[in-house]
């Protein structure tokens, strides 16, 4: 049943009624051109604000007392590197 | 695509799998996600989840998961319900994320030991598996074309003749062989048996559509032990945090599928030239697959890592991530209990000493040592 259903000339008469015209118009690539940019503005603007975020909190803890501040040089994870508390790769004395 | 299935509704089923692509794009990103909790940046995972998933993604599936890709028309590999090409891929994205993202604060002790970070709510994680099992039919069925004017009425991705219930059956018994296999290698551990279940569907998902069910039942068991004992190496032995055990039930289980395909289907019939599968095209595949994955991972996270965009500072990750990251607690109405780990011994303490320690090893001021000597 459902393949005797009238797509083809359904879809004719929706896309005439998209706000900026049909496929390959001009209207339609504006929009997406639109859309592809307030998405990278976005994902710029995400990694700034979570930075702050994240920085302000970070400061308010150690403010707050508890902790011992952050050493400048402090060890970061990575690979060739021993993992955060994990073993240590120096002797010791 | 559209000239072969001879329907008027090429169009539109076009559409659906779209949409069907889309939804595994968003699945790849969503295996790397439980990796990395607990430390990771919202908008690194983002980025890295675009590249995985629009970069990463879209290109295996052109390679390996459609009947005119070249691994498929050269080599005959065969993928039906995409173990590598969806699980494996974004397992071994995740691992080389990890080797970038290190370890949560505490995983491992001075000795280099792993503690085992209980879950928040047990019931909710396994709750949450089993909402996985019941997508995965969902999964499944999009994985097939309809082809209702010819016998049998289902082609699978590579255009070959196919059913709905032979796919059915083989996800339920994958699942009931990965149960048996995850409990056995576990001794019955609740998480690592249901997982055992995700990882026994894995296992079969490449062949799902050529094995029979008896064969699947076996053949998922054995994923789910592998899963298991993989997952324990990773952690212990490589020691890699994996937070959820991603890189073993789904990279690890997805490339032991298309190996599995070789071997116990190698000769079927695949893709648009009819090219046998056999072992060493699955083992190209392979070949192929795991650096396409792991390379952009590893170094988009390297670059993110060296910009200090990569880990949330360790106060944070000490505090836990929701005040930072959404300004409130998520957890409210409920009284807060003590967190607990479990140590290396098997002794499950108070968790709040053991991270202190651990996060002044991080900031160079540990076991006496002065900052940042370590």
């Amino acid at each position: 049943m459902i393949d005797s259903f009238p797509f083809d000339s359904w879809e004719d008469v929706t896309t005439t009624f998209w706000t900026f015209g049909p496929e390959n118009s001009t209207g339609t690539y504006v929009l997406t051109v639109l859309g592809i940019i307030l998405m990278v503005l976005a994902v710029v603007y995400w990694v700034w604000l979570e930075n702050k975020k994240l920085n302000a909190q970070a400061e308010l803890l150690r403010g707050a007392g508890g902790l011992p501040p952050a050493s400048p040089t402090a060890p970061r994870p990575g690979f060739q590197e021993p993992p955060l508390a994990g073993p240590s790769t120096d002797p010791g004395p | 695509m559209g000239g072969n299935l001879e329907s008027s509704l090429t169009g539109h089923l076009s559409l659906v799998f779209f949409l069907a692509f889309l939804l595994f794009s968003w699945t790849t990103g969503s295996i790397m996600s439980g990796a990395v909790i607990e430390r990771i940046r919202l908008s690194a995972y983002l980025i890295l989840t675009v590249l995985l998933g629009s970069g990463v993604w879209i290109m295996d599936a052109a390679w390996g998961w459609s009947a005119g890709g070249w691994l498929t028309t050269n080599y005959g590999f065969h993928d039906s319900i995409a173990s590598l090409v969806v699980h494996g891929v974004a397992g071994a994205f995740a691992l080389a994320l990890l080797l970038n993202l290190g370890p949560r604060i505490g995983k491992y002790d001075i000795q280099g030991r792993a503690r085992a970070f209980r879950p928040h709510n047990t019931h909710l994680t396994l709750m949450g598996l089993m909402l996985i099992f019941t997508g995965f039919y969902g999964f499944y069925a999009a994985c097939l074309f309809i082809q209702s004017t010819v016998f049998p009425g289902w082609l699978n991705i590579y255009l070959s003749p196919t059913t709905l219930g032979t796919i059915a059956m083989v996800i339920t018994f994958g699942f009931a062989g990965g149960f048996t296999g995850g409990w056995i290698a576990s001794r019955g551990d609740p998480f690592w048996t249901l997982s055992g279940g995700l990882a026994g569907v894995i296992s079969v998902s490449a062949g799902a559509d050529v094995y029979h069910p008896s064969l699947a039942y076996l053949l998922s068991a054995s994923g789910g032990m592998l899963a298991v004992w993989a997952g324990t190496y990773i952690e212990k032995k490589l020691r890699v945090d994996d937070a959820v055990g991603a890189v073993s039930v789904h990279g690890v289980c997805g490339f032991y599928g298309v190996l599995l395909v070789g071997i116990f289907a190698g000769g079927f019939p695949t893709g648009l030239n009819n090219v046998p599968t056999s072992l060493g095209g699955q083992l190209m595949g392979m070949l192929a697959f795991f650096p396409l994955a792991f390379l952009p991972g590893y170094i988009v996270s390297w670059l993110l890592k060296k910009a200090n965009l990569l880990r949330v500072p360790a106060e944070v990750e000490l505090e836990g991530l929701d005040m930072a990251e959404f300004q409130q607690d998520f957890f409210p109405e409920f009284e807060r209990v003590p967190e607990t780990v479990v140590l290396p011994t098997g002794e499950e303490v108070e968790a709040a000493p053991v991270l202190l320690d651990a996060y002044t090893q991080v900031n160079g001021h540990g076991a006496g040592e002065p900052a940042g000597r370590r």
